[in-house]
């Protein structure tokens, strides 16, 4: 059973109102097999944008954010999240899973980045496994064959004898 | 009184058994020789990035701080050679922020106005290298 964080973020509502979403949103979960580890209000905020409620249209500019901890199935992930996303009384809901298990440490590699391009090992890479055309092939032979013939390889005018 | 010294100098290196000091010994003893360290004490500790070197996690729900990564102008997250992260952490971000959205903590289109004045992190016109595939 993969663990889930259910956000949800209702329309603004009275307090029993309230309540009787939160029981009905709980049940639902439980319904569905799922096991309720927590529930955590993440309190009365400001939402990042304008919603508007079901049915009614009222714009909801601030409400309630509530966090379901729970184990469940898959299966149910989906059917609670249909069920959830289109109550009345919710105006956002997301169910999203958490690893728990512990992830492997990875190393920080920022010196690695802040190398130069002809040091860096992803570069060298690159430049290994590059696929090169045929007349890029030529190109380089051609320059290194130019390079090579500029180098003296014996004197224009010959030393003096010993 | 240079010449002397000359002279001193000169019989030393040509042979240096010619002058020993007081403290010294004819054998030569292991501890005397020249150490050989296997790695330079002076190299510095590889610098890390800003997540790592002070272990804070990215998390969904935290979006004041997933939008401290988010451009004030366009509402994009930056790239890695802006905001100087490494890859792992900035995959994370990315991860995060794409998280936060969907679970209605984060607005999509733009920095929420209400954070635009959050200390600064990085300076987007000086970045790290001139491009994050350069």
């Amino acid at each position: 059973m993969p663990f889930y964080e259910v956000s949800m973020i209702t329309r603004s509502l009275s307090k029993p109102d309230l309540v009787k979403a939160l029981t009905r949103a709980g049940n639902t979960l439980l319904d569905h097999g799922a096991v309720i580890e927590k529930v955590e209000s993440l309190g009365h905020r400001d939402l990042p944008y304008k919603r508007l409620a079901k049915q009614t249209n009222e714009p909801v500019y601030a409400s309630n954010f509530f966090l379901f901890k729970a184990h469940m199935s898959r299966e149910a992930r989906q059917k609670t999240k249909s069920i959830l996303t289109h109550d009345l009384d919710t105006v956002q809901v997301d169910l999203i899973q958490v690893d728990t298990m512990p992830s492997p440490k990875v190393e920080c590699n920022l010196e690695e980045i802040l190398k130069s391009p002809a040091e860096r090992q992803a570069v060298r890479d690159l430049r290994e496994n590059q696929k090169m055309g045929h007349f890029t092939r030529q190109m380089i032979y051609k320059r290194t064959e130019k390079e090579w013939k500029s180098i003296p390889k014996s004197y224009p005018i010959a030393p003096p004898r010993p | 009184m240079l010449k002397s010294a000359s002279t001193l100098i000169r019989s030393v290196l040509l042979k240096p058994q010619a002058i020993r000091l007081c403290s010294s010994t004819t054998a030569t003893s292991s501890d005397d020789e020249p150490v050989v360290l296997e790695n330079n004490p002076y190299t510095k500790a590889p610098r890390k990035c800003l997540l790592c070197s002070t272990g804070v996690e990215l998390d969904y729900k935290n979006a004041r701080l997933l939008q401290q990564f988010v451009s004030t102008f366009s509402g994009r997250v930056y790239d890695r050679h802006i905001t100087g992260l490494c890859d792992e952490q900035q995959k994370k971000l990315i991860e995060a922020i794409a998280k936060s959205r969907r679970a209605g903590f984060m607005p999509i289109f733009v920095k929420d106005p209400k954070y635009a004045r959050d200390p600064k992190l990085f300076d987007p016109l000086k970045p790290i290298r001139p491009h994050s595939f350069a």
